[in-house]
């Protein structure tokens, strides 16, 4: 490629770029952005952006957030040390039979999972997941072909139209 | 004048070159109309500043840049994934545009055909080609802050633009003296 018909073809593509006038506007445009506005602004404040709500209740959700973001690091560190999750479910199980009896349901199922997978190999969970991936990408793949088959002749036919 | 009716005279002053903006970058009116509502829905957020500030368009331009960029890698990045495998290396089987004979019309008319079959050639380029055209010839971006907001390599935008500009003369050099510089 030579330099100076590299040069040459960006002045001439940017002249015809640069007088380009500006395209108008669907006459929908304004019609949609007051629907759009009237329809946000008769939400109800919970509804409507989190900066915008009252400060009380900014504060409270915040607190609940927080409170549950500590909660959640506090079970995480419990899961982490089974021996202290075993003795304060004990603890639980001694104090509240109901909790006692759902560690028992919890206890079941976590065993029947190890049985059946003893059972079907160690290749059936990286199986199953390959089989996942493989689906969705059929999926993807043929969700392409449709898209792209539509959107090949709207494209270009809306393009016509605004011109 | 209520704040409603200002912001229909701003978003009336400012609708063509926002909606122009978008329909460049992404080669799809619907979409375009959609983005630019989504520009003015922003801009009415921060309409108190935006009211008499001088720098409003240009605060516009961009954000509807970067919502038409969004746009492009959230909703057709999915879908061209794979008919990228098929995708046309060459534009050889592309129809070529049928241009008017140029002698029988006037000056003006000339003129607006020209222009719409530069707006047609342009909106048929691949999206890879297109954005960066448009980014650099119309929105005026360097090379290097195009590359930044694509998230691709220099080189490959200093190519594509390069390819960009060779589909363009090649699809228009057939009656508007655009042939080889």
């Amino acid at each position: 490629m030579k330099p100076d018909y590299a040069t040459a073809l960006e002045t001439k593509v940017d002249r015809a770029l640069k007088q380009l006038p500006e395209l108008s506007a669907p006459r929908t445009l304004w019609p949609r952005v007051q629907a759009e506005l009237e329809r946000q602004a008769a939400r109800p404040w919970y509804r409507q952006p989190w900066a915008t709500w009252p400060a009380p209740w900014r504060v409270i959700s915040l607190t609940l957030l927080a409170a549950l973001f500590a909660g959640m690091c506090w079970a995480g560190s419990l899961a982490s040390h089974p021996s202290e999750t075993n003795s304060l479910m004990q603890a639980l199980y001694h104090g509240r039979a109901s909790l006692g009896a759902l560690w028992n349901v919890v206890q079941v199922l976590y065993e029947t999972a190890g049985l059946l997978l003893k059972q079907l190999g160690p290749w059936f969970v990286p199986g199953c997941l390959l089989v996942l991936v493989l689906a969705n990408a059929v999926c993807l793949g043929l969700g392409t072909l449709c898209v792209r088959v539509a959107f090949a002749r709207t494209e270009i036919a809306g393009f016509e139209r605004t011109l | 004048m209520t704040e409603a009716q200002q912001f229909e005279t701003f978003v009336e002053n400012y609708q063509n070159m926002v909606f122009s903006t978008a329909v460049r970058l992404l080669a799809n009116p619907t979409e375009a109309e959609d983005v630019a509502q989504e520009v003015f829905l922003k801009a009415f957020q921060r309409f108190g500043e935006l009211r008499d500030s001088p720098t409003a368009g240009g605060w516009l331009k961009t954000v509807a840049t970067n919502l038409s960029l969004n746009h492009l890698s959230r909703y057709r990045s999915r879908w061209t994934f794979f008919s990228d495998l098929f995708a046309r290396t060459d534009d050889a089987d592309e129809p070529e545009i049928d241009f008017p004979s140029p002698e029988n019309i006037d000056e003006d008319l000339a003129r607006a055909d020209t222009h719409m079959l530069v707006e047609q050639a342009l909106s048929q380029l691949p999206s890879a080609q297109r954005v960066p055209l448009v980014l650099y010839h119309l929105e005026g971006l360097r090379y290097e802050e195009i590359a930044a907001k694509l998230k691709v390599s220099l080189g490959k935008v200093k190519t594509d633009i390069f390819r960009g500009r060779e589909a363009l003369r090649k699809k228009l050099q057939v009656k508007l003296a655009f042939q080889t510089p």
